[in-house]
């Protein structure tokens, strides 16, 4: 199982200009977590609405199993599930409703459908709400229906669009574990910005920026290259202005003692008594997308 | 099983082939696809027919409660202006009002049809097996019968107080056709941002600009030649089936879901 992209180029046309959201990217998924990190308007949307046949690339293309995604048509629909980052439900459906909904879309036979519902709605914590009208859910939980239909069809590959964005910590640990478990023999692609929901489960991680893939690769690949540039130092309150002036900073807590400690990217010597770290997901984030 | 065997007689046949550890691996791989596809559709999908009966479900009685809805309107309006108006109606009203009910059916299912990008789900349903052609086709044959029962019943309403059937075909059917049609061209090729008030525009400049045409042609020469229509109603038929067929082959969807 595994899914390709050979210079896959996505481009709209917005009035005059012409703007490139996905440039050039080649990618070759294999069974596992992928964790797909990136700023807003990176292109992730765009290229995960591409690999689910939703939008056509300008050029490129895309391969499951050595096959064009387009040759497969339902084939590949079949095996894929698929969270879009900006949950959609008609109004008047029940949590329940919703489900069977896409059960029939996905082509689930009756008794499928009912027993893959009944089996979700236990795992995702749903059973006092399905008869609820999704319009009347919190956010946390209509996003939790929303993973649920994308596994509704057990999918071979699985992509999800934010999908923590709005989940409690509890229910992003829950939904971590999850994920996990699920992406035996499968392969998984989430898109986030919120680095340390992918960092510990994403097996392999895609950068992305401008639409461009700058790195691939596991957690520890990718932050060895920032190793001896992450640092902290304890400073002054009335100092973090000035500090986060001068340097990256990571991270800024409060001490019990009223200091505060500033984690950072740079040199031991830009802050006084500064202490190498670990280095995290996070870091190498920060130091690809800086704050301006 | 059986595919397994297939694949091993397939490369105990092509042992020489070059690169044999990109064969092994390649060999795999369509091994394992095969076995995870087999097991996963251990029961057949739903069929398209299937699909369409499941809908009825989820859609059916608001597109023709919808329907319904307006059809009791156009009812009554006609009732009404049958009883306030003189024989001068037979002549040039009751057939204006006909255009303009034309007008009002096709319009009833911009709401119906916005639904699915107005309320996001148009992306996940694209991603789906039957794609968001499922469930647009279940939703455009309800609608389609829905239509055809207005348009029937309004028929029978003015047939029975004494309007032809020619004339009925060019002041309701004629009309109705038209508006369909460029309704629907509209809708499959255009962003679905704004699509109720352009819909409205463009089937309200339809209609007005039939009722303009149908008024010519009864001052014309033309008039009663019933079977100078037909090329033209053929033509609404065949942007309709073209315009359907677009839309059921997927090509379009993209324009309306971004
Ligand atoms: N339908 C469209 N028409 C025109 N431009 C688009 C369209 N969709 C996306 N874009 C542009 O493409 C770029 C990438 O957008 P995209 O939504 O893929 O980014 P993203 O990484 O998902 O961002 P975010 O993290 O905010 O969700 C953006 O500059 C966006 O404005
Ligand atoms: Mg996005």
């Amino acid at each position: 199982m595994e899914l390709i992209l050979e210079h896959v180029s996505k481009q709209f046309k917005d009035r005059q200009n012409i703007k490139k959201a996905v440039n050039d990217v080649n990618l070759q998924l294999s069974p596992g977590v992928w964790g797909l990190l990136g700023a807003n308007g990176s292109g992730k949307t765009t290229l995960m609405r591409m690999i689910c046949g939703i939008m056509k690339p300008t050029s490129g293309h895309i391969r499951y199993d050595g096959v064009s995604i387009e040759d497969l048509g339902d084939t590949y629909r079949d095996v894929i599930g698929y969270l879009p980052q900006e949950f959609g439900f008609y109004p008047e459906f029940t949590v329940r409703q919703y489900l069977e909904y896409i059960a029939a879309l996905k082509g689930l036979p009756d008794k499928v459908a009912r027993q893959k519902i009944d089996e979700l709605l236990t795992r995702l914590s749903l059973e006092d709400v399905y008869k609820k009208k999704i319009s009347k859910l919190s956010g946390g939980m209509k996003r939790r229906v929303g993973i649920g239909q994308a596994l509704l069809n057990d999918p071979e590959f699985l992509v999800l669009d934010e999908p923590t964005s709005g989940l409690d910590p509890g229910e992003r640990v829950r939904f971590r574990n999850l994920l996990s478990e699920f992406a035996q023999n499968r392969i998984v692609l989430i898109s986030t910005h919120i680095v340390s929901d992918i960092e510990y489960i994403a097996t392999q991680n895609a950068i992305m920026k401008n639409g461009a893939i700058l790195q691939t690769g596991s957690t520890q690949e990718l932050v060895v290259q920032m190793e001896g540039k992450v640092f902290e130092a304890v400073i002054n309150p009335q100092d973090v202005s000035r500090w986060e002036q001068k340097v990256q900073v990571v991270n800024v807590r409060n001490e019990a003692d009223g200091s505060v400690s500033l984690r950072y990217l740079g040199n031991p010597d830009d802050i006084p008594r500064a202490k190498l770290q670990e280095p995290r997901l996070e870091d190498l984030y920060l130091e690809l997308f800086p704050r301006k | 099983m059986r595919h397994n065997e297939q694949w091993n007689t397939f490369f105990a046949v092509e042992k020489d082939l070059p690169y044999r550890p990109h064969m092994d691996r390649t060999k795999e791989l369509s091994r394992l696809s095969l076995c995870a596809g087999a097991a996963s559709r251990h029961c057949p999908p739903l069929s398209f027919w299937a699909l369409i009966q499941k809908q009825l479900r989820f859609f059916v009685w608001k597109i023709w409660f919808l329907q319904g809805m307006i059809l009791a309107a156009l009812c009554t309006a006609c009732l009404y202006l049958y009883e306030r108006t003189s024989l001068y109606w037979f002549a040039d009203i009751l057939p204006r009002f006909l255009c303009y009910s034309s007008g009002i059916v096709v319009l009833s299912a911009v709401p119906i049809l916005r639904r699915s990008s107005h309320y996001r789900m148009i992306e996940l349903e694209q991603s789906t097996r039957f794609s968001v052609v499922g469930s647009l086709a279940a939703q455009l044959l309800f609608i389609g019968i829905g239509d055809l029962v207005m348009l029937v019943v309004l028929a029978l309403i003015v047939w029975q107080h004494g309007l032809t059937g020619s004339v009925i075909f060019i002041s309701l059917v004629i009309p109705f056709l038209t508006t369909a049609a460029t309704c629907l061209m509209l809708w499959i090729r255009t962003a679905p941002s704004g699509f109720e008030r352009r819909a409205v525009l463009l089937g309200l400049a339809t209609t007005l600009l039939m009722n303009q045409l149908l008024a010519w042609y009864r001052n014309s020469p033309l008039n009663g030649r019933l079977w100078c229509w037909y090329p033209y109603a053929f033509l609404c038929l065949v942007i309709l089936y073209r315009e359907c067929r677009k839309l059921t082959i997927g090509s379009c969807s993209e324009n309306m879901i971004c």
